[in-house]
């Protein structure tokens, strides 16, 4: 007797499909399994549909058939007409690989014809995704919770045995609520929340069957590009730490005093803190940093939170730094994000694409503070800043970052710096009181790695440019 | 029309998979476990059996070794034997036709009885 074994040992046969939403894959591990049943909960308004669709059209464009059938929900025309003022949205795709029917229909005569007619229309369209819009309203229909359980098993059997990836777009709560959360493979819930007069999407897996999610919330937009998930930049580098290179290399800020007192400058590869009250020069030092670099040749990347592009270059060539011709050859790229109501992590998505495309070799974050006025969860501000400086060093930037302190306040043991653990080195800028004169006086409070002059030096900042003053020689009694 | 005698003892799969298998075409007689089936049996000769391995009271393995044994009416019955098992049972392979291993999609399992009816066809049979 002839046996053939289809039986592929332990081999996982299971195939993971992207759902083309960005970052939404990165936070479910990979994507959707095929076959599994997904629900989809959170209250209206939410995104649940445009979810939904933006992911059908990902399928479609593969080439796959997608089946999106309604229940207790809005008119296939009016769904479709709130759908078009999307980027994602492609009428043409949709009229050749979509299928949208009601079950209402069917529902209204029970569960048992309506996993008919999905049963049905799974075997004639074979389709790779099914959408059920407005799930919750099935309940209505089940003659109890055992009918509603039993209909969820059947649906998830279904689903399996026709390879078809399913996602059940349903409100939070309600009766049967609970088994409805059991019986399904996965549970992607959208919410909103309220950060004072702030409203911030988030959304979060709570349960994912055979993969490794990001746990916890995650950040998303929708805008007229469709929804756009942003996972906690934390949680990701805490799954896949990069490495830093280790480097010998100095990078000097073209200040001979200032270089000296660094041993030469600042390792390639380290992050710099750049501490200081409003005004004393963290920024024109910063600049001065990438000026050198440009000088050199180096690509230079600067990411700002205050002072739009024009005045910036305004300001550097005001202090003798003229870097019009760098940002105009795009050796020198500018980056300006109003402190608004932007995502930490979409700043830094942002960030770092910047960083892939440009490939520069010195980067400035000017006001550190802008980066941590974008999150609304403050319990993120240190781990998030620790992943980022790890990356930027795992990228093999050399990073100067300007941290702003208060203007007035006793004694250092009072100021608390948000980036002063993560980094390498500090250069603490201050004024000073002299007879009659405000100046300015820098100092290395930090640096790793390597030999460092001590010592406070002044330094002034003018049209002529940023000087540091020589060490004094030293008299008799100190040589 | 064909006729599958479908034994499962997970009735919501059990119940899908019949429907499918009805969708597409073939009547489907159902059965919960082993002992369901030889009921069934006794009163209709399917063309093809598919089996589910682990079930409670008379499993797969004793329902296919019944099957099996000589002289039995039912030897020449192809019988698919499905389960989560990551490998086909040892030392089982001449207790079945074809081997599937779940979950099963319905386009595998139906290529899977086709491909054993077909290999049936074609096999001299034993005069009773």
């Amino acid at each position: 007797m002839a046996v053939s074994v289809l039986d592929n040992g332990d081999a996982d046969r299971r195939v993971w499909l992207e759902t083309g939403i960005p970052g939404l894959d990165t936070i479910l591990s990979g994507g959707l399994l095929q076959g599994g049943l997904y629900l989809v909960e959170g209250h209206a308004g939410t995104g649940k549909t445009i979810l939904g669709f933006q992911c059908g059209l990902t399928y479609a464009r593969r080439g796959d058939r997608v089946v999106v059938v309604t229940l207790l929900s809005e008119s296939h025309g009016r769904l479709i007409d709130h759908l078009r003022g999307f980027d994602f949205f492609d009428g043409a795709v949709i009229a050749r690989s979509f299928l949208l029917l009601s079950g209402y229909g069917a529902a209204k005569e029970g569960l048992t014809p309506l996993l008919h007619l999905l049963a049905q229309t799974l075997m004639q369209e074979k389709p790779r995704l099914l959408v059920i819009d407005g799930f919750s309203g099935i309940r209505a229909f089940a003659q109890g919770e055992q009918d509603y359980a039993d209909f969820l098993l059947e649906l998830s059997a279904l689903v399996g045995a026709a390879g078809c990836t399913s996602l059940l777009l349903s409100t939070v709560g309600g009766p049967a609520h609970e088994a409805q959360q059991a019986l399904v493979d996965g549970i992607i819930e959208l919410s909103t929340a309220a950060f004072g007069v702030r409203r911030i999407r988030e959304l979060e897996v709570h349960k994912f069957r055979g993969a490794d999610p990001l746990a916890g919330r995650h950040a998303f937009q929708i805008s007229k590009a469709g929804m756009h998930a942003y996972p906690r930049f934390e949680a990701v580098r805490t799954r896949t730490t990069p490495t830093a290179r280790v480097s010998h290399r100095k990078l000097g800020f073209g200040l001979p005093a200032l270089d000296e007192m660094l041993g030469g400058g600042l390792i390639e590869g380290s992050t710099t803190s750049l501490l200081g009250a409003p005004g004393v020069g963290k920024t024109s030092l910063a600049l001065k940093f990438l000026e050198q670099g440009l000088r050199q040749g180096e690509r230079a990347l600067y990411l700002g939170f205050y002072e739009q592009p024009g005045r910036l270059l305004a300001k550097a060539a005001g202090v003798g730094m003229p870097l019009e011709s760098f940002a105009e050859s795009g050796e020198l790229l500018i980056d300006w994000r109003a402190p608004l109501e932007v995502l930490l992590d979409e700043v830094v998505e942002r960030l770092l694409k910047l960083v892939e495309h440009q490939r520069p070799k010195r980067l400035v974050l000017d006001g550190i503070a802008g980066l941590h006025e974008a999150t609304v969860h403050t319990e993120r501000n240190q781990p998030f800043t620790a992943a980022l400086l790890h990356e930027l060093r795992a990228r093999h930037l050399t990073t100067v970052i300007t941290e702003e302190l208060p203007l007035f306040f006793e004694g250092m043991s009072s100021v608390r710096s948000i980036s002063a653990a993560f980094v390498e080195n500090i250069v603490y800028l201050r004024y000073v009181e002299q007879d009659t004169v405000v100046s300015r006086v820098l100092s290395m409070i930090k640096v790793r790695d390597g030999d460092h002059d001590p010592g406070i030096r002044p330094f002034s900042v003018s049209s002529k440019g940023f000087v540091v003053a020589e060490r004094p020689p030293l008299d008799d009694a100190h040589r | 029309m064909t006729t599958v005698l479908l034994i499962d003892d997970e009735p919501d799969t059990l119940s899908v998979y019949s429907m499918l298998l009805e969708m597409a075409g073939y009547r489907v007689l159902k059965a919960l476990d082993g002992a369901q089936a030889l009921k069934a049996l006794e009163t209709t000769m399917p063309d093809v059996i598919v089996t589910d391995w682990m079930m409670p009271g008379i499993n797969g393995r004793a329902f296919c070794e019944q099957l099996r044994q000589p002289g039995s009416a039912y030897a020449e019955i192809p019988i698919l034997v499905g389960s989560a098992a990551m490998e086909a049972p040892d030392g089982a392979q001449k207790l079945y036709d074809e081997f599937l291993r779940k979950p099963l999609l319905i386009d595998e399992l139906i290529s899977g009885m086709e491909r054993v009816l077909s290999l049936s066809r074609m096999r001299p049979h034993e005069e009773p």
